[in-house]
């Protein structure tokens, strides 16, 4: 996996410009972006890639079209006269898997940039990124509830990381639709910004990231995710590590270098002790 | 009220005792109050008298000058230092005391109050206070990313109680500065006023908890620990 398997495949459109900033289009407008069992695997394929990647330095996630995501494409994941029995609940599997995983624990930092819709199991996509921004006019709906259905896979347990859990209640019980604005103060969302402005917003942020240093920014990703369920003696400890680790890595390049001009010129004998 | 310690042992906190509030005073006006190894050793020092004291029903922290601090004084802490290394050690021991532990085991309720700069090692103050009153020309930030460093664990944890997830990868990625309003939309203030009513209000309402537990028969009002 290397910086050269990040290509567009059929349903997902990928950009990797000089700067290092990777926009990834969920491309399937034709059926509102939703997710079926081939974009699922293509998803897995691409994510693991982009981990991998020294030259990506900040994702953006959208959707092609008039909107970002639908949710799953149900229908496929069920549809045996199209795929066999096994590769559905690989699917199954792996969709979660991206969602939950890969998308989350990406050492880069993620912008899900939102726009028209967003619904069902897209909520999972977007919560997964470090930095969500929409545009005020982007409807959002978890409407499961009215098909007889709840908010399943990891929907729910992401509408209990990011939203307020009043706001989770209300929207996942009553299926009510809400724009970007509500999606900003329901906690879900970074912030929203008028439907001109989302695209150039998102972009400047991204310029600004990429100058970052980019083992600073995944220390910073990690560094939030772990220590929330840390003691605060063991946040401490941890907080020792990674404070060795990082600048163990930032010297690396040079530090590198410069052990291996010694092993060349006889001063360094790694593994002798010296 | 005879004050229940020396005040005038500290050099980098300016200490006011009145009616059972103790005010605390980040002073070292030349680095916004940036909190450096003697400012550090001194709070441990205070924090472990308040501990113990019954005369101090309240604790309110603000800053002198017009900033309420600017984070840790990296320059005085790390690579560059020229503290010795024993003295460095001790005040990082000192730094873990009293943000991961002093602050949150005190029983004295704790106000702050927040004029101008508040950034990145001042989080953890913020997160252990009661209630935080905020100037509305405040500003908040984790600038930590912006010179390739990180919010070091105990701070990202801090965030984490304080912050809703949103505001807190947003700051700390970003490194963007970021208003009082928006502090408290992402839960690190109580209250946003306007800047020249600040300490007074913050003042005013120590000056009210500290009369209304006075008036409480004298027993461990200890907060539950966390």
């Amino acid at each position: 996996m290397s910086t050269k398997e990040i290509k567009s495949t059929k349903h997902i459109l990928v950009d990797l410009n000089d700067e290092g900033i990777l926009t990834i289009t969920m491309n399937r407008p034709q059926k509102k972006n939703a997710m079926n069992v081939e974009f699922t695997f293509e998803m897995q394929n691409l994510l693991m890639a982009v981990a991998a990647s020294k030259e990506v330095r900040v994702v953006i996630l959208k959707g092609a079209g008039d909107g970002f995501c639908a949710g799953m494409d149900i229908k496929d994941f069920f549809d045996l006269s199209e795929h066999d029995e096994d590769s559905l609940s690989s699917a199954k599997e792996v969709a979660n898997h991206w969602r939950v995983r890969l998308l989350r624990k990406l050492p880069q930092p993620t912008i899900a940039m939102v726009h028209g819709f967003c619904y069902g199991g897209a909520f999972a996509i977007v919560e997964a990124c470090d930095i969500a921004f929409c545009a005020d006019s982007t409807n959002f709906a978890l409407s499961e509830i009215n098909f007889g259905h709840f908010p399943a896979g990891p929907v729910a347990k992401s509408l209990a990381l990011a939203m307020h859990s009043r706001a989770a209640s209300y929207y996942s019980l009553s299926g009510r639709p809400f724009n970007g604005k509500e999606a900003e103060s329901s906690g879900f969302i970074t912030k929203s910004w008028p439907d001109g402005e989302l695209e150039a917003e998102t972009i400047k942020l991204a310029q600004e990231l990429v100058k970052k240093d980019p083992i600073a920014l995944q220390f910073t990703k990690e560094s939030l995710e772990h220590v929330k369920s840390m003691e605060w003696d063991a946040a401490l400890s941890y907080n020792s590590a990674k404070f060795a680790e990082l600048k163990t890595l930032q010297k690396g390049a040079s530090s590198r270098a410069t052990s291996v001009a010694n092993f060349l010129d006889g001063k360094f004998k790694p593994g002798l002790g010296s | 009220m005879v004050s229940p310690f020396a005040l005038n042992e500290f050099k980098q906190l300016s200490l006011n005792f009145d009616n059972g509030v103790l005010s605390l005073a980040l002073n070292r006006p030349e680095k916004k109050n940036a909190i450096g190894v003697d400012m550090t050793l001194e709070i441990e020092q205070l924090l472990k008298q308040v501990a113990v004291s019954s005369a101090v029903k309240v604790l309110l922290i603000r800053g002198m000058h017009g900033n309420f601090s600017t984070g840790m004084d990296m320059k005085d802490f790390f690579d560059h230092s020229d503290r010795d290394p024993a003295e460095l050690a001790r005040a990082r021991h000192a730094t873990n005391q009293w943000r991961s532990r002093q602050l949150r085991l005190l029983s004295q309720p704790i106000i702050c109050a927040v004029e101008g700069y508040c950034l990145g090692g001042a989080f953890p103050i913020l997160e252990c206070a009661t209630w935080v009153v905020a100037s509305d020309t405040a500003t908040f930030g984790l600038p930590e990313i912006n010179f390739g460093f990180v919010p070091g664990g105990p701070i990202a944890k801090s965030v984490g109680l304080a912050m809703t997830r949103r505001g807190a990868s947003y700051s700390s990625l970003s490194g963007r500065n970021f208003s009082a309003h928006q502090a408290k939309k992402w839960g690190l203030v109580s209250h946003v006023c306007p800047s020249d009513k600040c300490l007074a209000i913050a003042e005013e309402a120590a000056h009210a908890v500290a009369q209304h537990l006075s008036e409480q028969p004298t027993t461990d009002h200890q907060k539950p620990s966390t």
